[in-house]
């Protein structure tokens, strides 16, 4: 009857799987996210997607389990690349059509060559600890070496004091292993680029990715902030924006930076630049423009949204955030737009006379013109 | 066992009484036996009365009395005492219910063979059926079977009569064997082992009425076609629960034949037998 | 082999000799008892109850169900659930009133006896939190605030608090005009032990919240396994209705038949009696009605009223040749004695051997059936002659019989040359045509169910149009699949634990027929993507185990254990049909045979979708199983009455060509082998067999006569094969009007019973004498000898 065949079931049943499973190319390897493919999927683009960009006339988008899908006929087909890690990808940017970059949890980076159809890793939280770690030791070596020469001088002691509690933290963090999230991309062009993450992380590179250092150093962060987006303004000015209310500005290409006043305390999402002005997206509908990137005015809009990424459109330019909040404008006057999606947003791009948006739900496409018109 | 010639007849206060009484009195003539009357109620005087209406036909009678009640105590201890050979009573009218009725009691409880008297015309020249199963297997049946048909063959010849055996060949069966589908070809086997047992039996009879059962539909029908009469059958006179469930073909028979019947019972025909070959 | 068949023969024979002297002398007394048994015995069919029950329709030893029932005390509320949705028919649920309603609804359902109160969920009730985050940090309250008031203040707070509780698509729709209650119900109360009464839920539900608040601004939809089965067993009444109607239509056509009136009442009568013992055996045995086993009274009185015919038939016969009615009853009950047994027994031991299937409703309907059969032994081989007995048959139907009998010609004559070699080679043939084109079409049956909704039920019937509402206007389906992975203690919310349920829910979202799913791993997700502002880019596990921590300080109920060893994944499918089960079962079967390990199990299955995926793979092994054991025993036994193989192939075969038939038409009718429908062929067995059986012995008790074959058939045709082409007919056409019945079930059945029905009579007309015909021509010889042998044997005894 049935029980006498299910020991033989549960046995055989398993071999044979395995077997084929094995032969199969795209099999499901159990193993840890950094290491394990993404699985191919017919849904795909419905897939928590967190960013979205350009390579050329290729849309490229990533996201969770390691899902990245390119389209090059502006988002009306789009196919999975061939990705050998399953972390959440939180970032992308493209150096050219051919060359990119994609950094998500677990510390993971990871480049194309060849616009977004296969990936190699990179580099992944371990290395960036290890990263760490050297520079931490390294400055403290150095201001161990001040300390010597000055005893007495407080400051210095306190430095010390901070940075080997930072040395600590970096010890541990090797420890942990592989914990820390990526936020965000960064490059000024093809050589220079930059990586941000949670905790304060910041990597920078000048050889167009090929060696990265530490650099989270750099920015006065004692507590350590996540640090979300980054941008340029049209002097050059380089900006960061994090969670509860930190920017920092480098006038010197990144060398140092300071951190700036803040019109908020809670969190920035994204710090854009249109045109001469700047803005900050923020917690709650909190929306911010300045001129000089350092007085700061409010934007009042119709929202209390979270916004969470700009979209630079002709005139315009398209804010996006949770709940699917959609807005147009520029400088201090935005309308909010009926998107028809209640998912969140996380970032977007516009192409022909589409907008790709993408977020909770996947991508959502939007008709650039249908929105004209019925905003009328 | 010694038995003694004589009959034992069972009278009451009915009018068809008699019938017994004067179908004793042509026994006991014709076979020089004597009489015991037994009187159901109390009248004594109509007892002694009949003893000396026998006495005075020249056949030996004595008389008792005894309580409807106590029939059948009286009854058994008369055998026991007396072994007389045979007992004869009319026929009680059929009676439906649960307890068994009269005859149906003295069928079972009795080891004495019974002759319940329906008609009062001799049987001399008449046909005396014999009606058996041959088909039985037991030894017992066997038995039983052979009794019946000595005790109707020596009747036969005293009663100068026809001896006509008859069978009930059972009714087809479905799904049985093959031979027990056909009616035509059981009714073929019964007569073959009819023939059989007589033979076997050192017996040979005037005529065979072999038809399709059951027994109580036939025998009735055979008896009339061949004017039977007197119909000797034998009796496993089951008693108790088997009884009350199944009952007794003889039993069943008996209400349904106008010619009286003698019941046999297994291997007490002996006491009979010699009584009438005399 | 003679003498073995004799041994087994002897104490059928000794039985009918007991019994036909008791039932012929004790007529009254077996009367009496007879309406004692019966009023006993109905006035505990009167008692019998509705026995429904959600464990009894799964299969308890097949592994699925094994781990279920392992976890069960984990797994709340992922048995047995309803789902209530009140819809708003103009404009959304953002009123006054509506809320109102939905309040007022919502507690009445936290009252009626059955449901997990604990666990009930709407937006009304406290376990339906919103949360958010601020500059502060997660801030969160129940979605209807403490001072909600009716204003249109409160009520926009309350669209605000919908829509960040995430319950739209789950508890409020997706185009906002309707809102769920789920309530999740105790198959067994926990305190007092009780089982659930499904009609009481049922009838509750339409009284205390249907017809209560169903007004020109609110709909109410209930969908659910319970609100099924209360719709089955409402629709009992209807179902009745049917059985009625069919009873009368048989009464009608058994007397413009017989021409008699006890001849019609009698039979019909101790059918009725049978059915009656029936259901009162099975009260005092302990078991109640299903609503799947609905058909089985109806079956015993199908085969009851078959084998009523026999007889009255044959009484009529036996009338026709002069016997008085008691002669009559009594030869006909010994001639009818061992064909009618033999079918009964094989019948009774054929249904029994259904309890070889694992699954609490088929061995319950094995049992009724049983019972049932056994009980028509006594009703209508004994009881039914003794009565016939008494009233006799009347002197019109004695007339026809013994007029009948004298036609010299009848229109039977026709079919006789299906009993002539030519005839038989070409009925053969067909019979071979017909019997590759049904293995062919049979290929076609599947498995489960294959529509959506509740295929028992008609698509338009309230149930369904309720289904089809909620389908359309919320994203979790009601087909739930559920995976419970099993961990080492404390290990279930370990960073590897979660992130292996995570990429497994991934893994799914590829397979077609999933919906979504969810687990403590999307817990862990939005809480940590919570503590970091609702940022989207958090949304996943956290490599830091204290950062998960933090994130499951508040996990709700049932997405984890007490002691961290089991976490279920909750998968919503598309619809539960056999070939979207099949394909998620093997999908997870495969993940399972790459990532279990010591540390993690991915076991199927919970849900009602994991039960119909077991209960389909019971059911395809089973039904081949259970036709092999009904054939089994039923060979085996006419094999025993007719010690003849060649018999066994004349009766067996056109019973194969029945069922093979029959597949064939469960499949192009689109309907599904699944636990309700399983048994119906081999019922339609038991009911084949009789007929078979009875023509073969009449066919045989004129061949061992020595009749040619012919001759022999055209004789069993004018007797047997009357009663068998009118009892096949009459009961198919009684049987075919269920078509109009509501309930879609009771419909289904309708037609494949029709097509039994008269195929079965068919086969057992023409095919039987065919097969008879040909096989005869080759055995003639050797069945002659060896009958010839065997007469010279009963000779020798003697």
């Amino acid at each position: 009857m049935y029980q006498s065949s299910a020991p033989l079931r549960r046995f055989l049943l398993p071999l044979l799987t395995a077997a084929v499973a094995v032969l199969v190319s795209t099999s499901v390897f159990a193993s840890d996210r950094l290491q394990a493919m993404s699985i191919p999927s017919t849904r795909a683009t419905e897939t928590l997607l967190l960013d979205i960009t350009l390579a050329g006339d290729r849309v490229v988008t990533a996201g969770d389990h390691g899902v990245i899908l390119y389209s090059d006929d502006q988002g009306r087909h789009w196919q999975q690349a061939d990705v050998p890690f399953s972390v959440m990808l939180t970032a992308l940017d493209f150096t050219s059509s051919q060359q990119g970059w994609a950094a998500g949890h677990d510390g993971l980076l990871a480049r194309t060559d060849n616009g977004g159809e296969s990936w190699l890793s990179v580099m992944n939280g371990d290395d960036i600890n290890q990263l760490r770690l050297a520079r931490l030791e390294q400055l403290y070596a150095q201001m161990e070496v001040q300390v010597d020469a000055q005893p007495d001088n407080d400051e210095l002691l306190d430095q010390l004091d901070t940075l080997s509690f930072q040395l600590e933290d970096a010890q541990i963090a090797v420890e942990d292993g592989p914990a820390i999230p990526l936020l965000d991309i960064w490059f000024a062009d093809a050589q220079t680029g930059y990586v941000l993450g949670g905790y304060g992380l910041l990597l920078r590179t000048v050889d167009g990715g090929q060696s990265w250092q530490y650099w989270g150093d750099r920015l006065p962060n004692p507590d350590s902030f996540h640090l979300n987006s980054m941008t340029r303004d049209h002097q050059g000015t380089l900006y960061i924006a994090g969670e509860a209310g930190q920017i920092f500005r480098s006038v010197d290409q990144g060398i140092s930076w300071e951190l700036l006043d803040s019109p908020y305390d809670g969190s920035f999402f994204a710090v854009v630049s249109q045109q001469d002005q700047l803005y900050l997206l923020g917690l709650r509908g909190h929306l911010f423009n300045s001129a000089n990137g350092i007085d700061w005015q409010q934007v009042g809009i119709d929202t209390d949204k979270t916004l969470t990424a700009a979209v630079p459109l002709t005139r315009e330019m398209l804010l996006l955030g949770q709940g699917g909040v959609l807005l147009t404008g520029s400088e201090d006057s935005f309308r909010v737009v009926d998107s028809g999606v209640r998912r969140s947003f996380s970032a977007g791009v516009a192409i022909g006379k589409q907008w790709l948006l993408v977020g909770e739900r996947g991508i959502t496409q939007l008709s650039a013109e249908q929105q004209e018109a019925g905003r009328e | 066992m010694q038995f003694d010639r004589s009959l034992l007849v069972i009278l009451d206060e009915q009018d068809d009484s008699f019938l017994a009484l004067r179908r004793s009195e042509l026994i006991a003539r014709q076979l020089h036996c004597g009489v015991r009357i037994l009187w159901l109620g109390d009248n004594q005087t109509k007892a002694l009365q009949l003893e000396e209406q026998l006495n005075s036909r020249g056949i030996h009678a004595v008389s008792d009395i005894c309580d409807p009640r106590q029939m059948l105590k009286q009854v058994r201890q008369l055998w026991n005492s007396q072994h007389f050979a045979l007992l004869v009573k009319r026929c009680d009218a059929p009676r439906q219910g649960f307890s068994a009725s009269r005859d149906s009691q003295l069928l079972r409880e009795l080891p004495c063979p019974v002759l319940l008297v329906k008609h009062d015309q001799p049987w001399h020249g008449q046909s005396t059926m014999a009606a058996i199963n041959p088909m039985a297997k037991d030894q017992l049946h066997r038995q039983l079977n052979i009794d019946v048909m000595s005790l109707a063959a020596q009747i036969v010849r005293a009663t100068e009569g026809q001896f006509v055996a008859a069978s009930a060949a059972p009714s087809a069966m479905m799904g049985a064997n093959p031979e027990m589908q056909s009616e035509a070809l059981i009714q073929e086997r019964v007569t073959q082992a009819l023939q059989a047992l007589l033979s076997e039996s050192g017996l040979s009879a005037d005529s065979f009425a072999v038809g399709e059962g059951p027994a109580e539909h036939w025998i009735p029908v055979a008896a009339i076609e061949n004017r039977a009469a007197l119909v000797v059958i034998g009796t496993k006179a089951r008693s108790g629960l088997q009884g009350a469930l199944i009952g007794n073909t003889a039993e069943r028979i008996l209400h349904r034949l106008d010619a009286d019947v003698l019941v046999v019972r297994p291997g007490l025909a002996e006491a009979v037998i010699p009584m009438v070959t005399e | 082999m003679n003498k073995l068949f004799q041994l087994l023969l002897t104490p059928i024979k000794a039985s009918e000799e007991f019994a036909e002297r008791f039932l012929f002398h004790r007529r009254l007394l077996v009367l009496f008892l007879f309406g004692l048994l019966t009023i006993l015995l109905g006035w505990q069919a009167t008692q019998i109850r509705p026995d429904a029950s959600f464990v009894k329709m799964i299969p308890t030893s097949h592994p699925y169900v094994e781990n279920y029932l392992y976890h069960r005390d984990d797994l709340a509320g992922l048995g047995n659930s309803v789902r209530v949705a009140v819809a708003a028919r103009d404009g959304d649920i953002f009123t006054a009133e509506y809320q109102a309603t939905l309040q007022q609804i919502t507690d009445e359902l936290f009252f009626i006896p059955g449901v997990d109160r604990s666990a009930l969920k709407s937006i009304w009730t406290p376990n339906v939190r919103w949360t958010e985050v601020t500059e502060e940090g997660f801030v969160g309250g129940p979605v209807i605030p403490a001072e909600y008031d009716g204003s249109a203040e409160s009520l926009e707070q309350v669209r605000t608090n919908v829509l960040r509780s995430g319950q739209v698509g789950i508890l409020v729709a997706n185009d906002f005009r309707s809102a769920i209650v789920q309530v999740p119900l105790f198959d067994k109360h926990p305190d007092t032990g009780e089982k659930l009464n499904y009609q009481a839920l049922s009838e509750q539900l339409e009284q205390l919240i249907r017809d209560k608040y169903e007004t020109d601004s609110i709909s109410i939809h209930i969908t659910g396994f319970a609100k099924v089965v209360g719709d089955l067993i409402s629709g009992a009444a209807q179902v009745a209705i049917f059985f009625g109607i069919a009873l009368l239509v048989t009464l009608v056509l058994l007397f413009l038949y017989s021409r008699s009136i006890t001849g019609t009442l009698v039979p019909l009568a101790c059918s009725v009696v049978a059915v009656i013992w029936q259901l009162g055996l099975l009260r005092l045995l302990g078991y109640g009605l299903d609503p799947y086993s609905m058909l089985v009274p109806f079956l015993v009185f199908a085969i009851a009223v078959s084998h009523g015919v026999q007889i009255v038939n044959t009484i009529a016969l036996e009338s026709a040749h002069g016997a008085d009615r008691w002669l009559a009853a009594r030869r006909a009950f010994r001639a009818l004695y061992i064909p009618g047994l033999t079918a009964l027994l094989s019948d009774g031991i054929g249904f029994v051997t259904l309890m070889v299937i694992e699954i609490r409703v088929i061995q319950d309907l094995a049992v009724a059936a049983s019972l049932g059969v056994a009980v028509i032994i006594l009703t209508n081989l004994f009881l039914l002659p003794v009565i016939m007995s008494l009233v006799g048959i009347g002197k019109t139907a004695t007339e026809r019989a013994r007029r009948a009998e004298q036609k010299s010609h009848s229109h039977w004559e026709l079919l006789t040359w299906f009993a002539r070699p030519k005839g038989a080679l070409v009925a053969v043939a067909t019979a071979s045509v017909l019997l590759a084109i049904g293995l062919q079409q049979g290929q076609k049956l599947q498995i489960g169910d294959l529509d959506t909704g509740a295929p028992e039920l008609r698509p338009d019937s309230r149930y369904n149009l309720d289904n089809a509402f909620i389908t359309g206007n919320y994203t979790t389906s009601s087909d739930i699949f559920v995976v419970m992975v099993e961990t080492e203690a404390e290990q279930c919310s370990s960073f590897t634990t979660l992130s292996q349920v995570d990429r497994f829910q991934h893994y799914l979202t590829n397979i077609a027929g999933v919906q979504s799913s969810i687990s403590l791993a999307d817990v862990s997700k939005r809480v940590t993507a919570g503590l970091n502002e609702g940022n989207l880019k958090w949304r996943s596990v956290n490599r830091n185990q204290l950062v998960i921590n933090a994130s499951l300080s508040y996990v709700p109920a049932g997405l984890m254990n007490a002691s961290c060893s089991l976490l279920p994944v909750i998968i919503f499918l598309d619809d539960h049909k056999a070939e979207t089960l099949q394909g998620v079962t093997a999908a997870v079967a495969d993940f399972a045979a790459e990532y279990d390990s010591d540390a993690i199990r991915f076991q199927m299955a919970a849900g009602n979708s994991g039960f119909e995926a077991a209960t389909n793979e019971v059911i395809a092994t089973a039904q081949y199983q259970m036709l092999a054991w009904v054939y089994g025993v039923v060979g085996l036994l006419c094999l025993l009455t007719f010690r003849s193989l060649k018999t066994l192939i004349c009766i067996i075969t056109p019973l194969a060509l029945t069922s093979v038939l029959c597949q064939a038409l469960m499949a192009n009718l689109g309907i599904g082998v699944k636990v309700a429908t399983l048994p119906v062929i081999a019922l339609g067995v038991g009911i084949g067999v009789d007929y078979g059986i009875y023509i073969y012995s009449k066919l045989n008790t004129y061949l061992v006569q020595g009749m040619p074959l012919t001759q022999a058939y055209l004789n069993t045709l004018k007797t047997t094969g009357k009663s068998v082409a009118f009892t096949g007919l009459t009961l198919a056409i009684g049987v075919v009007l269920w078509v109009f019945s509501p309930i879609k079930f009771q419909a289904d059945m309708g037609i494949l019973l029709t097509f039994m029905f008269l195929w079965n009579m068919l086969g057992a007309l023409l095919l039987l004498p065919a097969l008879a015909c040909l096989l005869k021509c080759a055995g003639h010889k050797q069945q002659e000898k060896r009958d010839a042998e065997a007469v010279k044997e009963m000779h020798d005894a003697v």
